[in-house]
């Protein structure tokens, strides 16, 4: 059974928003190189899943798959770490975009040209621009049914299960195989490689592909278009409750939003 | 095309609030879309639902009951409100972002090929006869303006950026019912397990008190939980919390929990990265409690203390109880 | 040959031949464990035996046990004449009265043996009276039957020596030995029943002896053997250098009892359960479930069970990790070093628990979760700190420092740090600092966006593949530009920079922060101020383990405290046996339970001294103890925490005053 994985690689959420750069020509965000991207944290999150799957079923071979620009190949190959088969890499210029269907159309070409996948697992939307569009478009593309937001992800036979995250609790979807699946952080971290499976990742180079050889060209897409970028401004001012100590602080807050009026007393408990 | 779709969502038969903000925006957005607001109503047992959105002021309400309808199946939905769109061709769809809500959106989205945008603080029609939107982008560190020429556009607004529209119209409107014909599904859905939530959920509640990692483990949530049902409220969380099993996931708040205006909203031990600000932005009044002086959720907050919330937030109770039990008396 | 010396021979011949076969068990073990290269330099390792063992330099530590083990020693060093003679004599006409047997070796033996004698009681007296905590844990009849056998031998020694008397010997050159007799006489014990008595009471020496020698092996006085070469072969790197592991092996780190090394293997028989580092270990004080001296013997039992060598306590079979040692135990080490720092034999605790951390992070990927974030935002950005508001030069962006770049040249480098530069807290002791260094008008730059975490973290829990490719940055990084030395606030950077780097070709002279300060202060670059009312008041100290034990830097920081005109109190875990803060061996970035705090009880001992601030010289203890400080305020009943400062922010308030905007305490 193949599985393929899309990852995208991203700037790195945490990176403080000191660091961020808003480039109002080419409507980007930017990080300085001291600020090296990652694969975008729910993606990982895709790969935890398939290496699940593989598990209980030995014979799944695991692909990841991402299309972009300017890969990090040490950042990208941790998918070789910590247990994929294979990378590949869909670098072009006209992939550093925030329109998702170029990229999907990316994708959805890649895996019709390795002949096809079992099941294609993406995170449930990217930290940069979170649309979390891609994976319905490739759905579209790829004619697959298509699953979201699961915290687990299992097999059987042909039949593929997941635990959906509701907002009070979860629900349990089906769909035959093959299909398209995205995942949620509640299915936990991807887990840490070897160093041996490190050093043997390293070793490896991930395959690349281009749009022209998947013929992947991406007509007009409805995407709107990036008119503006800016960081937000708030116009909140902090009040401190200063005092000498936390129980004075707590209490002298107490009084504070009582007199504001911001506090409404129930006789609670 | 013409009109305005609102997709109103019911849970368990009622009507959730927040198609009154979706309303909102109608209204606003009518003003250049010609054709009139209709709200469509996609579910089982509706009569209730039903009832209440056909005073809310609009133009058509349509209504597909169906019992494959009773679960929140997002490709069942999507297919019930493709073939309202197939129906009535509107020329922009508003929908709110809700679990079920966003997968409609990309849904019909996809399949239609139209224009998405979500997460909006703001839209207006462009003088040409386009959309423009403000959305936030980069989990809530920057702000993107989109713009998108020519519709129908599907739009997703962020919760309580638009004010809720309270007006209940005196004339209930009659709702045009469809019967659900959606084509073979191909997913299917199967048990679903609630989580009990105690006490009021997050985001109905008008005062939310939270606490993320600086709790540093669920025995700190039983304390928050005393001072919400002082004030009337519920417990909310961030992150860090819920992936650490401190609390259910219903108590998120955040870019991938909720987004939620209160109008008290006290963050414990959270240090306000920016996907959970995004969550909370909105309230009328925050009050943030952490050890950390450069803590960024002090930059959105109305009040803050710098210290340690075990000695803090007893005595926050204390005083609260203290003056309750006073009004209590002088009662 | 009488029927006498015939048995006597044959018990003899019996009792080494078992003796052999249980010695050569131990032998073999050893020799299959791999070797490590600690056969050389041979001068400072004899040095160390003669003043380690002969000088009992550490044992001394504990006058009462120190003397009453110098009497042992010595007693039994000097009695080697008895049994030599028992045997010898016994067996053939072999005699020491050549070279004094008959006279200074018979009052010496006498002397000795009474000295045994008095060092017995006052062991049991310990054991039984006062018995202290550090023995919880240990095998108490072992050392009853070791004491029990001591006395055994001397008694043997002394009654026999005494009834030889009796039996018409020569009294002269002993002493206690005639009193004895006296007493034999006393009671008519004299003639050939004194001389049967005699016999009686050398095959009782020869047997306490002989049954010591069989017993040695299996219990923990073996040291007395293992003891010498433990010291020998002890680790004369600096203390904070560990072991480059070859990466490319196959096995990394130590998840198999057969992969310890020789001299690790020999540790775990030298161990003489005294328990001298459980009682000043700080995980096992917070409850944590570390402790040093049980490792050390669950090690032994454990590599015993795996070779089928009984003698043992129950339980030891099952894996090395997950059986014999749980992975909790292996977390709750903060590497304070106490533990090594304490044990006379030199026993090596700290690369055991590192060596298994680097198989469970490096091989097993399980890692607790707290530490493995910050791990991984190590890997992805440079630093542990992962959700910081602050990028590398925001702590600075108003004071127009000179960032260096590749081919530039400067005096000192300041090495920030991540915590100093990424803590809101510690980020006020490297702006201190950097008004010092500008005071003093000292030439200096820093690297900027370039430095990245050293790794520290990375290494002290185990990954020792991160800690590398962090190692290969910084020096890549470093080797690109010019400077004399590296100043640094906190003493993990200094000691990886200072001692680890050195094996990936970054060779740097790296220097504390409080040691460039006195120098400064020795120099008048900076002023003096001692004896000035300053007002800085009483001032604890907290050694930090990496700047104080690991580096053996106790001076710098209390020299720039008295400069800065502070009464500096002693806390009575000072110095060497300063108790750790808690946030070592990757213990900051971890999850703790909130009844086993290190940094609790350091702070309530810190809080005890009465001073009102409490100084700290590495932005991890600040951290730590700012946090520890309010809890035990909190429990002494809501009263003001103790102000926990940097030494650079106490000096930098003392001397730049008010204009500096320094916190004020």
């Amino acid at each position: 059974m193949r599985v393929v994985v899309c990852l995208k690689q991203v700037i790195d959420p945490l990176t403080p928003a000191t660091s961020l750069a808003l480039d109002n020509r080419d409507m980007k965000i930017r990080v300085g190189v001291s600020s090296p991207p990652v694969i975008n944290g729910f993606d990982e999150q895709g790969l935890e899943a398939a290496l699940r799957l593989r598990e209980t079923n030995k014979d799944i071979e695991i692909i990841g798959l991402a299309a972009g620009d300017r890969f990090n190949n040490d950042v990208m190959k941790r998918a070789l770490a910590v247990g994929a088969d294979q990378l590949l890499l869909i670098q072009d210029p006209s992939l550093d975009t925030w329109n998702p269907y170029p990229i999907a159309n990316a994708l959805a070409s890649a895996i019709r040209h390795i002949g096809g996948a079992d099941l294609v697992i993406c995170g449930r939307q990217g930290s940069d621009w979170d649309n979390g569009l891609t994976p319905f478009i490739v759905g579209h593309l790829l004619e697959m049914p298509i699953l979201t937001l699961a915290k687990r992800v299992s097999q059987n036979g042909t039949q593929l299960e997941i635990e959906r995250v509701l907002a009070d609790g979860s629900m349990v979807m089906t769909a035959n195989l093959p299909a398209v699946v995205t995942v949620t952080s509640e299915l936990g971290t991807l887990r840490m490689p070897s160093v041996a499976a490190r050093l043997a990742a390293a070793r490896k180079q991930p395959r690349q592909l281009t749009l022209q050889e998947l013929g992947a060209v991406t007509s007009a897409t409805p995407t709107p278009v990036v008119a503006d970028l800016a960081v937000p401004v708030t116009s909140r001012s902090c009040t401190f409750i200063e005092a000498p100590d936390g129980p004075t602080a707590g209490a002298r807050l107490a009084e504070a939003l009582m007199q504001a009026g911001a506090v409404r007393l129930c006789g609670g408990v | 095309m013409q009109g305005i779709l609102i997709v109103a969502e019911a849970d368990g038969g009622e009507l959730r609030p927040e198609f009154r903000e979706l309303l909102t925006a109608a209204k606003g957005l009518s003003r250049s879309i010609g054709g009139g607001i209709a709200i469509a109503l996609i579910g089982e047992n509706l009569d209730a639902a039903a009832r209440e959105a056909a005073s809310a002021g609009v133009d058509n309400l349509h209504v597909v009951e169906d019992k494959r309808l009773d679960a929140p199946w997002p490709e069942a939905h999507a297919a019930a409100l493709k073939q309202l769109c197939n129906q009535l061709a509107p020329k922009l769809v508003l929908l709110s972002r809700t679990v079920l809500g966003s997968e409609m959106a990309a849904r019909v989205a996809v399949e239609y090929n139209w224009p998405l945008v979500q997460d909006v603080t703001e839209v207006e029609v462009t003088p040409d006869g386009g959309l423009q939107a403000i959305r936030l982008v980069s989990g809530g560190a920057v702000t993107a303006t989109v713009r998108s020429a020519v519709g129908p556009w599907v739009v997703v607004p962020r919760p309580r950026a638009f004010a809720p529209t309270e007006t209940n119209a005196a004339t209930a409107i009659e709702p045009t019912r469809h019967a659900f014909a959606p084509p073979a599904l191909a997913t299917s859905c199967g048990a679903r397990t609630r989580v009990e939530v105690e006490g009021l959920s997050v985001d109905r509640a008008k005062t939310v008190v939270a606490g993320g990692g600086g709790l540093g483990g669920p025995q700190a949530f039983a304390l928050l939980r005393e001072v919400a049902d002082l004030l009337g409220g519920a417990v909310g969380a961030s992150r860090v919390a819920v992936d650490s099993g401190w609390v259910p996931q219903a108590h998120q708040v955040g870019l991938t929990g909720k987004t939620i205006a209160p109008d008290l909203y006290i963050a414990v031990g959270i240090s306000g990265a920016i996907q959970h600000l995004v969550g909370c932005s909105s309230s009328q009044v925050i009050v943030a409690i952490n050890n950390d002086a450069s803590a960024p959720i002090f930059r959105i907050a109305n009040y803050g203390i710098v210290g340690d919330w075990k000695e803090i937030v007893p005595a926050f109770r204390d005083t609260l109880v203290a003056h309750s039990s006073q009004a209590g008396r002088a009662a | 040959m009488s029927t006498e010396l015939g048995l006597r021979l044959v018990v003899v011949v019996a009792a080494f031949v078992w003796g052999a076969v249980r010695f050569k068990r131990l032998a073999r073990l050893l020799l299959a464990a791999p070797a490590e290269p600690r056969l050389k330099p041979f001068a400072p390792r004899a040095w160390g035996i003669v003043v380690n063992i002969l000088g009992h330099a550490r044992l001394l530590r504990k006058p009462y046990s120190g003397l009453l083990h110098a009497m042992m020693f010595f007693g039994f060093l000097f009695l080697l004449t008895a049994i030599l003679q028992v045997f010898g004599e016994g067996l053939s006409p072999f005699t020491l009265n050549a070279i004094g047997g008959a006279t200074w070796i018979a009052l010496g033996q006498d002397i000795f043996g009474a000295l045994l004698l008095i060092a017995v009681v006052m062991a049991g007296y310990q054991r039984l009276v006062w018995a202290p905590s550090r023995f919880v844990g240990s095998n108490k009849a072992d050392a009853a039957i070791i004491l029990g056998l001591v006395t055994a031998v001397v008694v043997g020694m002394l009654m026999q020596n005494a009834f030889h008397i009796a039996a018409g010997g020569d009294p002269e050159w002993r002493p206690l030995s005639s009193l004895i007799e006296v007493g034999l006489t006393s009671i008519g014990v004299t003639g050939a029943a004194a001389a049967a008595g005699a016999t009686v009471f050398a095959w009782m020496h020869m047997f306490a002896v002989l049954a010591f020698l069989i017993y040695l092996p299996g219990s923990k006085h073996l040291h007395v053997i293992v003891g010498i070469p433990n010291v020998y072969f002890r680790d004369l790197n600096p203390a904070g250098r560990l072991v480059t592991p070859d990466l490319e092996q196959p096995k990394l780190g130590l998840s198999d009892i057969a992969q310890l090394g020789r001299k690790q293997t020999l540790d775990l028989f030298a161990c003489t359960e005294c328990g001298r580092c459980q009682e000043l270990c700080p995980a096992y004080a917070a409850d944590k479930p570390l402790n040093p001296k049980l490792l050390i013997m669950d090690l032994r039992d454990h590599l015993l069970e795996a070779r089928g060598i009984g003698g043992h306590r129950e339980g030891f079979s099952g894996p090395l990790i997950g059986g014999a040692i749980q992975e909790e135990t292996i977390w709750a080490c903060t590497t304070c070093r106490a533990c090594m720092e304490a044990c006379p034999l030199f026993i090596e605790h700290v690369p055991k628990i590192i060596d298994m951390r680097r198989h469970l992070s490096m091989e097993a990927g399980r890692i607790p979760d707290g530490i493995s974030g910050a791990i991984l935002s190590i890997e992805q950005r440079g630093h542990p700190w992962a959700g910081t508001p602050f990028s590398r030069l925001d702590w600075c962006k108003d004071l127009d420092l000179r960032v260096l770049a590749p081919g530039e040249s400067t005096d000192v480098l300041l090495w920030v740090g991540c915590t100093a530069a990424l803590d809101s807290r510690a980020q006020k002791v490297v702006r201190a600092l950097v008004r010092l260094l500008r005071a003093a008008r000292i030439d200096f730059a820093i690297l900027g966006e370039d430095e990245k975490c050293t790794g520290d973290a990375a290494r002290r829990t185990g990954n020792d593949y991160l800690f590398q490719l962090q190692a290969a940055s910084n020096i890549e990084t470093l080797n690109a530009r010019v400077f004399k030395r590296i100043v640094t606030i906190c003493p993990h950077c200094m000691n990886t920079l200072k001692n680890e780097y050195s094996d990936f070709g970054g060779d740097y002279e790296v220097v504390h922060h409080t040691q460039l300060l006195t120098e400064l202060m020795e120099n008048g670059s900076l002023p003096h101020m001692q004896d000035c009312n300053t007002g800085a008041g009483a001032v604890a100290f907290h050694d930090p383990c990496y700047l104080g034990r690991y580096n053996g830097e106790f001076d710098a920081p209390r020299s720039v405290l008295v400069g800065a005109g502070t009464d500096v109190v002693e806390m009575e875990r000072s110095h060497g046996r300063s108790f750790c803060c808690g946030g070592g061996g990757g213990r900051a970035f971890a999850i703790e339970p909130p009844e086993q705090r290190v940094n609790v009880i350091r702070a309530t001992q810190a809080r005890a001294t009465g001073a009102s601030v409490l100084a700290t010289a590495c932005p991890f203890c600040l951290l730590m103890l700012e946090d520890g400080s309010k809890a035990a305020a909190r429990a002494d009943n809501g009263k003001t925490p103790q102000h926990v400062r940097d030494i650079a922010e106490i000096l930098d308030s003392a001397l730049l005053g008010a204009e500096s905007g320094a916190a004020k305490p």
